[in-house]
């Protein structure tokens, strides 16, 4: 491991925003050795959530833990400041489960700013940043307002939606990059100026309401889990009390008022002209695509514990604000209710991520990083995943070490950013585990024994978790071996516990030496869950083995694909647009057919 | 560009003119060598030259056509020589550029060129093998179609009714129940096993294909004396079959290939059952017996002055043929139909042609109909690559019917796509191009 070079006037990694992806960039930079710079619009609103005030989800959950067992800050924050738990997902198998928090908004912004301003290494400047100095292909400074300059060896952009960030609500627009938020301009032009181009997404976020103002009677409760599971594998339990949801629905008034209202809509009347998010629907969107539908589940979530805003989950909207009041006003619990805060979308520039390399480093800037909502992806749990895996990079380069880059076969994030700049995006970017391949072995559970490793080698954790993740996996290894090695009425145990119907706890009774085995209960979990999908889990790795040759049939970097003569046009374009480092990664390539692959691995071999 | 390689591009035998191609590394300077002068080696690519070949003091017309890499078959340097055939030449000059460092051909190795220059996907490929082969119209227009494309067409349309599936699963796995539709239970296994339908439908082509391109077998089946052949001398026009009024005249096996206009078969004639073996007969006894039990048709064939037809030899597809047909037709034949299902009852007079027509279109059909259903054959590899998919779609049906999970469910079905989007062990392997190729003629 190397040394940073000393040179006491320019910072190592140089930040540029604080939000989530930004917060774990710094933090991990910081955590290397790295002389790290945080600058942010606002210290008030570092690790803000301006949307959902929940961390997790399918698939989201996944990524969280993945952050945490690579030594990231998400997971410990959400233990310390979440108001409700719910393990998702619970109805179906244990592999697909995922956890999910309500948190309090402002106890959790404020538990990141804290850690931020006690990181040793890590320096946090209030500051606007609108330029950067590139010199020979390479960034050596940052400029903030006022004409500032902070020289660096790398810089990571991750301003979320504030490059140029356009708000609308119905007919009105204004400049912001969020809610009651001015802009970040300046940024744009200067990445756009090398070689770096933009485009424009749009998300929307949906109205808040006064807590005085609704009527619980007539909602439906719903709860935390019993028991609930911590994201952080450092959390041994959580002592919290809960605070519960409410559920109402739309109507048929709702759908009304919404469709009347859509020629006015900022998404809809032609205002934003931006691509949105597929997934997570505007109640505009919803009400075009699902016109059959009126009854729309709408969950409405206290912002902190002893807060009186209500945000509610499901009516993302960037209508007028009377078609958002009479909107509100027609469902069930909300007739009386107030709106403190409007629903609007914004629409923002981002980087399309094909332009970087896996390490998210610029391919046009050498030392210029970008992570996040910057990058085309929605999502808190995508942008930190980003963050971290930008910070870890940028300190890396900036000391001269091998870059870190995860498969696609170790972690979901692998999965993320390989997609992203594999495929780039032209629409918010959401985690899906369907987008992974070995969706049952990168599970939530067990994202510990997959990357501790990692984090133990970059110094992330101290040596004595992997010890404690190693001993724990030893002793999961034994327990298998051993219920393979248990005969039950002429079939091994093992085969016996595959059984759908048939549960661990009902064989321990059977098996004295079984028990002690599973005292620790996570090897207990992870047995239960193995047991289960062993041989499943064996032919997704079957079919990773056969990805790994394509995987393992490199491209060379400046290959010209216009001399392939037979490639079908298209696949050709977007192959030199893609510049994929594999045969595999090629073909996950869109446009490419797999006529191309068997083209391309003719040309390889000549 | 590889090492030349030549050989003889049409078939050996009394051909007017016999084609020679020669492709790689300096072809046009081998040929040019041999050409007396003729063929200048600075040729330009698609263009043709009469001149001559010299080979051991005499000197034959020939004709010199030149293709320069990029934009020829094998994508390399290739001249092809057309002589006089049925002369010494051709060999002569075969010879002489052997002599010279020309490597003959492997089998397919033109081909396989082809296809390593990345002119030709491996369905293409094997679309001009099958067209190589083909012997009959059918077949030939089966191959036409493979070659051009439409079996990935196919393929991709089955891909894409999988993806459908899988898409759903998927959905029930990202999506809270409120956000998304839930996929039905039985609407998945339902989908799934139609999935396994369109692959038997293909499967089933290819396999009639194949048949089809390897001639199926009838066996003409039933007791001595019945006429069967005279049937078959018929069919053929001239003895081909011994035939006499003594039962048990045909003591071997005699199998001939008639040609149905669309569709070839190959007709064995069998020893009648029933009659005294000897032991000189037992030996073609049993080889009929194994050839009745091989067959993909049996044609039962009853005098038609016999009480009953014997019962068929086996479960193999029959039909019934009613000899003799001059005389009035006694046999009844209800009851046996109602038992054996035959796919035709014909009624014969071979000896003036009488319903031969008949008998030949109903054998056609036969042999073509399954092949008519869907005429784009699906061969070698790619049926392989589609087989491997139907076993990943069962597995998928199996453990969704066991309720094992939309997550179990999609790992099968992403094997399925897998082995659909040509991603299966092997396509892409030295070994598949090996065997695929071995089975072109040499020349191709």
């Amino acid at each position: 491991m190397r040394d940073f070079p000393t040179r006491d006037d320019a910072y190592d990694v140089v930040v540029i925003g604080g939000g989530h992806a930004g917060v774990e960039a710094a933090l991990a930079a910081a955590r290397l050795g790295a002389r790290t710079l945080l600058t942010s619009l606002s210290l008030n609103t570092i690790a803000k959530m301006p949307c959902n005030p929940a961390i997790g989800g399918l698939a989201k959950g996944q990524l969280v833990r993945e952050i945490d067992a690579l030594g990231g800050e998400m997971a410990r924050a959400i233990d310390a400041t979440g108001i409700q738990f719910r393990m998702l997902n619970r109805a179906k198998g244990q592999a697909v489960w995922a956890p999910r928090a309500q948190a309090d908004k402002e106890a959790y912004s404020l538990h990141l700013r804290n850690v931020c301003l006690r990181e040793p290494g890590l320096s946090v400047i209030e500051d606007a940043i609108d330029g950067l100095r590139v010199e020979d292909g390479r960034v050596t400074a940052v400029r903030a307002k006022g004409d500032v300059w902070y020289p660096t060896r790398t810089a990571i952009v991750t301003t979320g939606t504030f490059l140029n960030g356009l708000i609308h609500v119905g007919s009105t627009s204004y400049a912001g990059g969020r809610g009651g938020e001015g802009p970040s301009l300046g940024l744009s032009d200067v990445i756009a100026a090398n070689g770096l181009r933009l485009g424009r997404l749009k998300t929307g976020t949906p109205p808040r309401l006064a807590k005085r103002s609704i009527d619980f009677d007539r909602l439906e409760v719903q709860h935390g889990d019993e028991v609930p599971q911590p994201f952080s594998f450092a959390t041994e339990r959580l002592d919290v009390e809960q605070i519960p949801c409410w559920l109402t629905r739309t109507n048929d008034e709702t759908m009304r008022i919404v469709h009347e209202s859509l020629p006015r809509s900022a998404l809809f009347g032609g205002t934003v002209s931006a691509t949105g998010p597929r997934y997570c629907p505007s109640i505009e969107l919803k009400a075009v695509r699902f016109a059959g539908r009126t009854n729309h589940q709408v969950f409405l979530e206290l912002e902190g514990r002893d807060a009186e805003e209500l945000y509610v989950n499901g009516l993302s909207t960037s209508m007028p604000r009377d078609d958002q009041v009479a909107m509100i006003r027609s469902i069930v619990g909300l007739e009386r209710a107030e709106i403190i805060r409007f629903g609007y979308a914004v629409e923002y520039d981002y980087l399309n991520p094909h332009q970087l390399h896996a390490t998210l480093e610029t391919k046009a800037v050498r030392g210029l990083y970008t992570a996040g909502q910057v990058n085309g992806t929605s999502g808190y749990e995508e942008a930190a995943s980003q963050g971290l895996v930008a910070g870890i990079n940028a300190a890396l380069a900036a000391r001269g070490d091998e870059p870190f880059v995860l498969g696609r076969d170790e972690a979901l994030i692998g999965v993320l950013i390989d997609d992203l700049v594999t495929r780039g995006t032209d629409e918010p970017y959401r985690m899906f585990t369907s987008r992974a391949e070995h969706r049952l072995h990168l599970r939530h559970d067990n994202a510990d024994f997959r990357l501790v490793h990692h984090a133990v080698r970059l110094g992330l954790r101290p040596a004595g978790d992997l010890a404690r993740v190693d001993a724990r996996r030893a002793a999961i290894d034994e327990t298998m071996a051993w219920l393979r090695a248990t005969r039950s009425h002429g079939d091994p145990l093992a085969k016996r516990l595959a059984r759908p119907e048939v549960t661990l706890e009902s064989v321990v009774a059977d098996y004295p030496e079984l028990g002690p085995r599973l005292e620790d209960p996570r090897v207990a979990e992870q047995v239960a869950i193995e047991v289960k999908y062993a041989s499943y889990i064996e032919r997704e790795r079957a079919s990773v083995e056969r990805m790994r040759r394509f995987e393992s049939l490199a491209i060379p970097a400046a290959f010209d694909f216009t001399s392939v003569t037979h490639l079908s046009n298209e696949g050709r374009e977007m192959l030199t647009a893609a510049r994929p480092a594999s045969v595999g990664q090629a073909s996950r390539v869109p446009g490419v057919t797999p006529a191309d692959i068997s083209i391309l691995l003719v040309a390889l071999r000549r | 560009m590889s090492e030349a390689i030549v050989a003889r591009a049409t078939a050996a035998g009394g051909a007017t003119v016999a084609l020679i191609r020669v492709s790689g590394d300096r072809a046009i300077e081998h040929v040019a060598e041999r050409s007396d002068g003729t063929l200048a080696v600075d040729a330009p690519g698609q263009s043709v030259t009469v001149g001559c070949v010299a080979l051991d003091g005499c000197t034959w017309p020939a004709r010199f056509t030149v293709f320069r890499a990029p934009r020829s078959y094998t994508g390399e340097d290739v001249v092809e020589i057309a002589l006089p055939g049925a002369t010494p030449a051709v060999g002569a000059l075969l010879d002489a550029l052997h002599a010279g460092g020309v490597r003959p051909a492997a089998p397919g190795e033109f081909t396989r060129r082809a296809c390593v220059a990345g002119r030709l996907d491996l369905a293409r490929a094997e679309g001009i093998q099958a067209l190589v082969r083909a012997r009959d119209d059918a077949a030939r227009r089966a191959a036409v179609e493979l070659t051009g494309g439409a079996v990935s067409g196919r393929i991709g349309a089955l891909r894409a009714a999988l993806i459908d599936v899988l898409a759903d699963l998927e959905a029930s796995l990202d999506f809270l129940e409120h956000e998304v539709d839930p996929a039905e239970a039985d609407d998945v296994g339902a989908r799934i096993d139609a999935l396994r339908d369109t692959i038997a439908r293909l499967v089933r082509g290819a396999e009639a294909r194949q048949r089809v391109d390897a001639a199926p077998r009838i066996v003409l089946h039933g007791r001595t004396n019945a006429g069967k052949s005279t049937l078959l001398n018929g069919l053929l026009g001239h003895e081909r079959a011994a035939t006499g009024a003594t039962p048990g005249t045909t003591r071997d096996l005699i199998g001939a290939r008639v040609a149905l206009g669309g569709a070839t078969v190959v007709v064995f004639d069998a020893p009648g059952v029933g009659g005294a073996a000897s032991v000189g007969d037992r030996a073609a006894l049993e080889t009929a017996e194994r050839l009745r039990a091989d067959a993909e048709l049996c044609a039962v064939v009853v005098d038609g002055s016999d009480r009953e037809p014997p019962p068929p030899p086996c479960a193999t597809p029959c039909m019934l043929v009613v000899t003799k047909r001059d005389l009035a037709r006694r046999v009844p034949i209800d009851g046996w139909c109602d038992a054996h299902r035959p796919i035709a009852v014909v009624d014969v007079h071979a000896p003036s042609g009488g319903g031969l027509t008949a008998l030949r279109d109903a054998w056609r059909g036969w042999a073509v109909g399954a092949v008519a259903e869907d005429p784009a054959a699906v061969v070698g590899s790619v049926r392989a690559a589609v087989l491997a998919a139907d076993r990943a779609l069962a597995a998928a049906a199996e453990t969704w019917r066991a309720g094992l999970g939309a997550e179990i469910a999609v790992v099968h079905l992403r094997e399925a796509t897998d082995a659909l989007a040509g991603l299966t062990d092997g396509i892409d392997d030295e070994a598949v191009l090996d065997v695929v190729f071995a089975r072109f003629c040499i020349g191709k």
